[in-house]
């Protein structure tokens, strides 16, 4: 029967996937939908005429998919980072990401509002901060942008929030399983970044050891080598107590470096993707739609306060990058989906739940509101990005005036 | 230009001159190459796309822009870009392989359907023996071998004047200069580099 289960997330993760290609929006709100459709939830609550309850639980291998689907979106997220990048364009980068923090502080102001504690406020601050690379990405690709100005502040903010996020999940998830104590907490956090230094410091002087791991001209042994590595450190971070995403996104960066790093993207994207659909898909399977209502006003609350505050500031990362008013706009309504990040770091309250360290209300809470909120982010912001047009035009008539007026006053 | 990349100014004179041989100056991630005759100086900025690949924006003249998308799974867009702050229009998508054999056939490696105007001869010791055209409205026009002091100004030696039909061979102080004059000439790269500029400006 597992087997079959597993043949049934694929083929609906498979049709879900074709469904929202034809529709021209993400494929991610996709995967997460049919998960939560398939499972207990809502199938599991129907009584079919022949078959009876029939859903497709939340087995092990279910969910060790979807942790390895974590595991491959980090690791790619570090062999597509590259520090000298990140500091050739240090200024415009570090200006345009350091702007877009203020929408971390404005997810913190929003949760402590809603929880009244510091750690939800944290986690939800991390939710609502975070764009979506992976759909980001793919709408600049379909929508042409890439071949312009736009696509660098883009590309440029996702790389910092990256790096941020890096550092975030290790602390998030630190403090999620320090379980409320302040000592054990502040402990975990200095356990988290004594392991992020070392993993540094690995990428940093490990760079021949990385290049010898993969030094071959075998497809096979390449795929297996670099997933031997990624998933070992990882796992043994896991057990460490450490964030397996983050370690996952040091080991990427050490492979960035290395000659076979197209080789190595070439070969594990199809896992990566394969992976990854399982993770949102399991998303949907933990995530109880009936706990949407309770979460529906936090939801609605977090879209009218996050959706322009990512705007605004992606207009002044645009500006930081010296574009004009309508492609400072692309930036901004760009940066407005939230997505994979989102989602993973609501996997934190949900694995801190289950370890008994965090309280499982409020993880069925937190991970019900981020699943709602990026369902909702993920196709606001891909349709924001595809009808752009009348947003340019009101935004260069109100503040290409503003602009015109100040270079008059100025010069 | 926005200075978020990396600009490569690449010129390339009608003899074809390879822009690796003169790099005169090389700061943090903008390269700057001189050089071209009849020289329409040509930028190419190259900008790094993180996930993505890199862009290269060539300046076609005008206004107009190629932008070519190269992705990290090797798959190239071209795009079009009428003038410098509107949209990118895609044009084509191209396979790895595919882009590759496109790449030749614009280079002209299967078919050239003219003969470079001018060439240049490399002798030993890297000095090169040019060709260059005196095009109309140059400043050299009407000067004299001697009032030109083309070999004090840029350390260029003329070596003869290919005049219509005729060659004056060893041509003399007094030999003034005439629109239409091939002048060859022999030096260092870097002689040539500064001839070129004192031929049009």
């Amino acid at each position: 029967m597992a087997l079959f289960d597993v043949g049934v997330m694929f083929a609906g993760v498979a049709v879900a996937g074709a469904l929202a290609h034809r529709l021209g929006q993400s494929v991610i709100p996709a995967y997460i939908l049919v998960g939560m459709l398939l499972g207990e939830s809502v199938l599991g609550r129907v009584d079919l005429p022949v078959a009876g309850t029939v859903y497709v639980p939340e087995t092990e291998f279910i969910s060790l998919g979807a942790e390895l689907g974590i595991v491959f979106l980090l690791f790619f997220l570090g062999l597509e980072f590259n520090l000298d990048r990140l500091f050739a364009r240090g200024r415009q980068i570090g200006t345009a990401g350091t702007i877009d923090l203020a929408n971390f502080g404005v997810g913190l102001v929003l949760g402590w509002l809603v929880f009244g504690a510091l750690l939800p406020a944290f986690l939800v601050a991390g939710i609502v901060y975070i764009s979506s690379s992976a759909v980001i990405t793919k709408s600049l690709i379909d929508l042409g942008w890439i071949a312009n100005d736009e696509a660098e502040p883009l590309l440029g903010t996702l790389v910092y929030e990256d790096l941020f996020i890096a550092v975030y999940l290790s602390v998030a998830s630190a403090l999620v399983l320090g379980g409320g104590d302040v000592v054990a907490a502040a402990v975990d956090v200095g356990v988290a970044l004594a392991f992020i230094a070392g993993l540094l410091a690995a990428v940093r002087f490990g760079g021949p050891l990385f290049e010898r791991i993969v030094a071959t001209d075998n497809r096979e042994f390449v795929a297996l080598r670099a997933v031997a590595a990624v998933v070992f450190v990882a796992g043994a971070a896991l057990a460490l107590g450490v964030s397996e995403a983050v370690a996952a996104f040091f080991v990427g960066m050490g492979f960035s470096a290395t000659e076979r790093v197209r080789a190595i993207e070439t070969i594990l994207e199809p896992v990566r993707d394969v992976f990854a659909a399982v993770f949102f898909f399991w998303i949907g399977l933990v995530t109880d739609p009936a706990l949407f209502p309770d979460v529906a006003a936090l939801v609605a609350l977090a879209v009218v306060v996050t959706t322009p505050s990512k705007v605004v500031t992606g207009y002044l990362a645009g500006r930081a990058f010296d574009l004009d008013a309508r492609r400072s706009t692309r930036v901004g309504l760009g940066m407005t989906t939230r997505g994979e990040f989102s989602l993973i770091i609501a996997t934190v309250a949900v694995t801190g739940a289950s370890a008994g360290a965090f309280d499982p209300a409020l993880a069925a809470t937190i991970n019900a509101f981020a699943v709602a909120y990026v369902l909702v982010m993920a196709v606001l912001g891909t349709t924001l990005m595809g009808y752009s047009a009348p947003f340019e035009s009101l935004a260069v008539s109100w503040l290409d005036r503003d602009a015109t007026d100040g270079s008059g006053a100025g010069g | 230009m926005g200075a978020q990349s990396a600009p490569v100014h690449l010129s390339f004179g009608a003899r074809g001159r390879r822009p690796s041989d003169a790099p005169r100056s090389a700061t943090a991630g903008v390269q700057t190459y001189y050089g071209g005759l009849s020289g329409h100086a040509m930028t190419i900025r190259e900008s790094d796309l993180p996930g993505v690949g890199k862009k290269f924006e060539i300046e076609l003249g005008g206004g107009e822009e190629m932008v070519v998308v190269i992705h990290n799974t090797g798959k190239r867009e071209v795009f079009r870009r009428p003038a410098p702050d509107a949209d990118s229009e895609k044009a084509f998508e191209f396979s790895d392989d595919l882009a590759r054999t496109i790449g030749s056939i614009i280079e002209g490696a299967y078919f050239q359907p003219v003969e470079p105007e001018t060439q240049e001869t490399t002798l030993p010791g890297g000095i090169l023996l040019e060709w260059y055209e005196l095009p109309p409205g140059s400043p050299l026009v009407g000067e004299t071998l001697e009032s030109a002091d083309i070999g004090g100004r840029t350390g260029l030696a003329v070596v003869a004047i290919q005049r219509a039909d005729a060659v004056i061979d060893s041509p003399d102080a007094e030999t003034t200069l005439r629109e239409g004059d091939t002048l060859i000439g022999v030096g260092t790269p870097e002689n040539c580099a500064a001839f070129e500029e004192i031929l049009t400006e």
